[in-house]
This record gives structure tokens, C-alpha cells and sequence, in this order.
């Protein structure tokens, strides 16, 4: 017997949706979220050896994000963005995948060129919807995006 | 975004892999800020070239490009690297950072960009037109091409420049829209300026203020009672307003698009007045004698390194002293012609070209402490992220003043 969702409950389980890379490929990626309450910066931000963070007044600082699901809210613009995140892929410390509430040119590079996948202008906001730790599930299909909470 | 025939095969692959990337990455950017087309440039300025701030995921990228076979289809100039590409020993630098730079400089080179390793590239044969579409990144340069000669280009950043200036389109949004170039602050100033410093100090002043400004693209001012008298006023000028973001800026009865540009996007007016100059060069004045005297950001043209041989000719720097003039390997040339740069290096001084005082892993050890010209150099080289070391400020006649040990601190 199933009971029938109450349309409060229906709104909360909508997805977060927004906008995919063009140059991407379709997939769906399922990882451990780690999300930034404040706008990151790569440069600086985080060490390319070992994918922690390092600035040392950030909500993060400490955590890895090595192969998470990285949400945050925006980037701060650093021209040499793109190079941090290559450098890491090659550390196999970048993280899995990028999901922004508004997005940047400067993010949005620096995904197109290390090939991370990214959904960004994703609304209602994703920082507020989803917290550390939790199992995300990123799909993405003809340059748009959704996220979602792993069932079970 | 609509793509022209060249750049429809180059994002086919048809092309190789190199352009495919690099057209796949302006699409992504192009579709994101909401360009319909792209627009052939008339050059690009690429950044992105320190070992220090790039890492091995420059080296990374610049290899996958030109083992794809990637070649420049615009002109494209480079900007500065960590060393003089000659002199980097005498500098303090390791081998090992010197051969990362060679190698990055190298492949550069085999993609068919210009190495000129100069922030300036409008100072030797990069002169863009007025309303001429180019993809140039670092900031100094971008405000001097919007703003000096009406050329149009985005901030772009060090990837992006490099993927226009291999496949020679850029996308068209932002400041190459000319609604998107009007001013959106009007700043009435009535200090005076008496040297370049002063213009750099404004420059820093008026930056600091419109921090935080929600325009899309930057803040864009409209200067008024300012009266630069030369192209090198406007350079100190840009190169700090740039640190705060700003990408173009008017000045009334100077820069040429001023008199066309409408006025119904000002949302805010401020003004610098001579008091505010005054306290500025005051609080960054230096309080003690400083290990290293470093000149020529943006990089020092042939005219300012001779003002500077002028000031040190049949004079000898003061022990505990050195003194470095940045400049291009272009302008170098030139200055070499009227005899400044042996002026400056008998008096005890070092003409370094390829590089400028941001970008330099000074040893911390050797120089503790560095006085400048330009308060783009006074900002960044404190950054933690970049030197992290104690800077000051004075105008050029008085650092070279304390670097002969004329004027005592």
C-alpha cells in the first residue's frame, strides 16, 4: 500500500536543476557530497598534491575534495583555475563533479578544459538543499543538469 | 552559439584535437554567457605563463594542445614569465624552476604564439584597433586595449585568451556589445597628479572604492578633472584600476570613446580630491631603507628607462641596495640604442626583461623587503599568495633617490 505524497513533500523531493556543459557527454555520476557554504577559490584555495583545502579562514578548511560532489555557491574569478584543477586530475585529487548555484565564466572554464562535469545556475539553491556527506546523484542530458539525493 | 566553417571543423575534430578542445571550451563559455556568434579577432594576449602560479597543470594543458597539433590563427603575444629567460641566475632563482619556465616558454613557441613576455604588448606591434574585436587576458593590458585605443575584449582569463587565439574567434558578449561599455560611475577628480605614481595611486584609490560593485562585467568609470599627459599616465592609471576588476575606463577629453558614450547607466558618483592623494602616498612611504628597489610595472617602456638612466647617470647605488628596472626584450632594445641600459647597469643596477615584480619567487631571505613605483606592484607583491613580502611606495625619481642613498630614510 502506498501512501499518497502530500504536495509539500512532492516540492521538497523536486530536483535541483540547472545547466549543463555543452561539451559534455550525458551521464549520471553518484558521489559523497561536500558543500561550501561560501564562493571558493582555486587558487590559493586548495592544494594541488593532496585536494585539501587550504585557506585557512574557509568553512572547509581541512576537508578533502578528492572525489566528492563539490556544491558551493560561485567561484571567485583566479585565471589560472583551469591549471589547479588539471594539476589535480593528474594527482587524481579532483573532485568528481561541480555543482554551482550561479555560475562563473571562470568555473565554467576551468570544468570545460579538465573535463569535470559541472551543472551550474542550479536552482532552488543546492548549498541550502543538500548537506556534507550525503550521497548525490549528478544526470546530465542535452546541456541541462539535475541533482538529486541517492535513494536508499 | 552559430559557429563559422572554420570553427564548426575545428569542433568536429576534423582539425585535430588540439582546436577541438579549444573550440569546445569557447562554445561551453560562449553558451553560458548567452553569445549568439562568435567574432574573428584581431589578436589575442595570452597570460597563464609563471611555472609558480600555473604548475604542472599549464605544462599539462600547453602539451596536450600542441601534441594535438594546435597552431595560433590569430597574432597572439605573451605575457611576462617568473625569470629573465638570460639572467634568472643572478636573480636568486633555481635551476629547477628555470627549466619548468624554459619548457612552458618552449611549448608556447611550438603553438605558434609570439613569445614576447611582456604585459605591455601594445608596445611592440600587438596595437589593436579602434573597435576591433581581440581576447586578451591580464588585467593591466585589457583596461590599457578597452580604454586607450577603444579596442574591445572581455577580461578574458589565461585558458580562454589561448583557445581564442588558437581558433581566432572569441564569443560575443560583454564589452564587445557597446551597450555594455558605457560608464557606470562617475568619478570627479580633483587631485592633482604629478608623475605616473600619482595617476597609480588614484587609480588604486578610486579601485578600492568601487570594490563590490554589482555591474555584470566590472566596474566601468568615467573620470572627469583628470589630465593624463602621456600614454604611460593611463597605463599607471588602468594597471591599478584593473587590480579591483575594472576593465575599461573613460577619461573625459583623453580616451576616445568618451564623448559618444551615453550616461543613462550611472548609478553612483564619488570623487578623489587632493587630500586623499596626500594621505595615500604618505601611508605607503617607506620607513626604512628597503633591500631591493623594483621599477616597471607594468613593464618600464623605453622612454621611462631612460627618465630612469637620466636620474642614475655618474651615480652608484648605495650598499645594501639593489636596484631592478622591469621592462619588454622589445623596449630593451630600444633603450639599449640610447645608451639608458648601460647607464643603469654602471651605476650598479640590473635591467631584467621576460618578467616583471609580481611574478618573480624572489628569495625571501635576500630581499625582506621592496620598494616600488606602482601601486599594482605594492599591491600584489604583499599578496599572500604571490611574493608575500613588505612593500612600499614612492614616486620613480625619489626610488631611484633611494637607491643612490640621495635621500635617506
Amino acid at each position: 500500500v502506498t501512501s499518497r505524497t502530500k504536495p509539500a513533500q512532492r516540492a521538497r523531493e523536486r530536483p535541483c536543476a540547472g545547466r549543463a556543459l555543452r561539451s559534455s557527454s550525458e551521464s549520471e555520476i553518484s558521489g559523497i557530497a561536500l558543500v561550501s557554504p561560501k564562493p571558493l577559490t582555486f587558487l590559493g584555495f586548495l592544494n594541488r598534491r593532496t585536494g585539501l583545502v587550504e585557506q585557512k579562514d574557509h568553512p572547509l578548511f581541512g576537508e578533502s575534495v578528492a572525489a566528492k560532489v563539490l556544491v558551493f555557491p560561485r567561484g571567485i574569478g583566479s585565471t589560472v583555475g583551469p591549471y589547479v584543477l588539471l594539476e589535480m586530475q593528474s594527482n587524481g585529487v579532483a573532485p568528481l563533479a561541480m555543482v554551482m548555484h550561479r555560475g562563473d565564466l571562470g568555473t565554467i572554464a576551468a570544468a570545460s578544459v579538465a573535463r569535470i562535469p559541472l551543472v551550474y545556475d542550479v536552482e532552488p539553491d543546492p548549498t541550502m538543499r543538500f548537506a556534507s556527506g550525503e550521497r548525490l546523484v549528478v544526470r546530465r542530458r542535452g546541456g541541462k543538469g539535475e541533482i538529486a539525493r541517492a535513494r536508499g | 552559439v552559430k559557429l563559422e566553417r572554420p570553427q564548426q571543423e575545428m569542433l568536429s575534430g576534423r582539425r585535430g584535437p588540439g582546436l577541438e578542445a579549444a573550440t569546445s571550451l569557447l562554445v561551453d563559455v560562449g553558451e553560458a554567457a548567452g553569445a549568439k556568434r562568435m567574432l574573428g579577432i584581431q589578436s589575442a594576449h595570452v597570460s597563464g605563463v609563471s611555472y609558480l602560479t600555473g604548475g604542472e597543470g599549464l605544462v599539462k594543458f600547453l602539451s596536450g594542445l600542441a601534441e594535438g597539433g594546435a597552431r595560433a590563427s590569430a597574432y597572439a603575444t605573451l605575457n611576462p614569465a617568473g625569470m629573465d629567460l638570460d639572467r634568472w641566475k643572478e636573480m636568486g632563482l633555481e635551476p629547477a624552476f628555470a627549466e619548468k619556465q624554459e619548457l612552458i616558454i618552449s611549448l608556447y613557441r611550438s603553438l605558434g604564439i609570439q613569445t614576447t613576455c611582456s604585459c605591455t604588448p601594445y608596445e611592440m606591434g600587438n596595437v589593436p584597433r579602434y573597435g576591433a574585436p581581440i581576447a586578451w587576458a591580464e588585467s593591466s593590458a585589457i583596461a590599457f586595449a578597452n580604454s586607450f585605443f577603444g579596442a574591445r575584449t572581455n577580461r578574458e582569463s589565461a585558458v580562454t585568451a589561448l583557445c581564442s587565439a588558437l581558433a581566432g574567434v572569441t564569443p560575443e558578449y560583454g564589452l564587445h556589445l557597446r551597450k555594455e561599455r558605457a560608464p557606470n560611475v562617475i568619478v570627479e577628480v580633483s587631485a592633482e597628479p604629478r608623475d605616473s605614481t600619482d595617476f597609480s595611486v588614484i587609480g588604486h584609490h578610486i579601485g578600492e572604492m568601487l570594490q563590490g560593485d554589482p555591474a555584470e562585467f566590472g566596474p566601468i568609470p568615467l573620470l572627469r578633472g583628470l589630465r593624463p599627459r602621456t600614454p604611460h599616465d593611463l597605463k599607471a592609471l588602468g594597471a591599478s584600476l584593473a587590480t579591483f576588476g575594472v576593465p575599461l575606463c573613460h577619461v573625459e577629453g583623453f580616451t576616445p570613446e568618451c564623448e559618444s558614450c551615453p550616461l543613462r547607466n550611472i548609478r553612483r558618483r564619488v570623487r578623489v580630491t587632493g587630500t586623499d592623494l596626500a594621505r595615500w602616498r604618505r601611508e605607503h612611504e617607506p620607513s626604512a631603507p628597503p633591500a631591493l628597489v623594483a621599477i616597471g610595472c607594468p613593464q618600464a617602456s623605453a622612454p621611462e628607462v631612460d627618465r630612469i638612466a637620466s636620474l642614475l647617470a655618474g651615480k652608484r647605488l648605495v650598499e645594501g641596495v639593489e636596484l631592478w628596472v622591469f621592462t619588454s626584450r622589445a623596449q630593451r632594445a630600444v633603450a639599449e640604442q640610447s645608451g639608458a641600459v648601460t647607464t643603469i647597469e654602471k651605476a650598479g643596477g640590473r635591467v631584467l626583461v621576460d618578467t616583471c615584480p609580481e611574478v618573480v619567487p624572489y628569495p625571501r631571505s635576500h630581499y625582506p623587503s621592496i620598494l616600488v613605483d606602482s601601486m599594482k606592484a605594492h599591491h600584489y607583491i604583499r599578496s599572500p599568495g604571490l611574493a608575500g613580502i613588505p612593500a612600499s611606495l614612492l614616486p620613480t625619481e625619489r626610488c631611484v633617490r633611494v637607491a643612490t642613498g640621495e635621500e635617506k630614510l
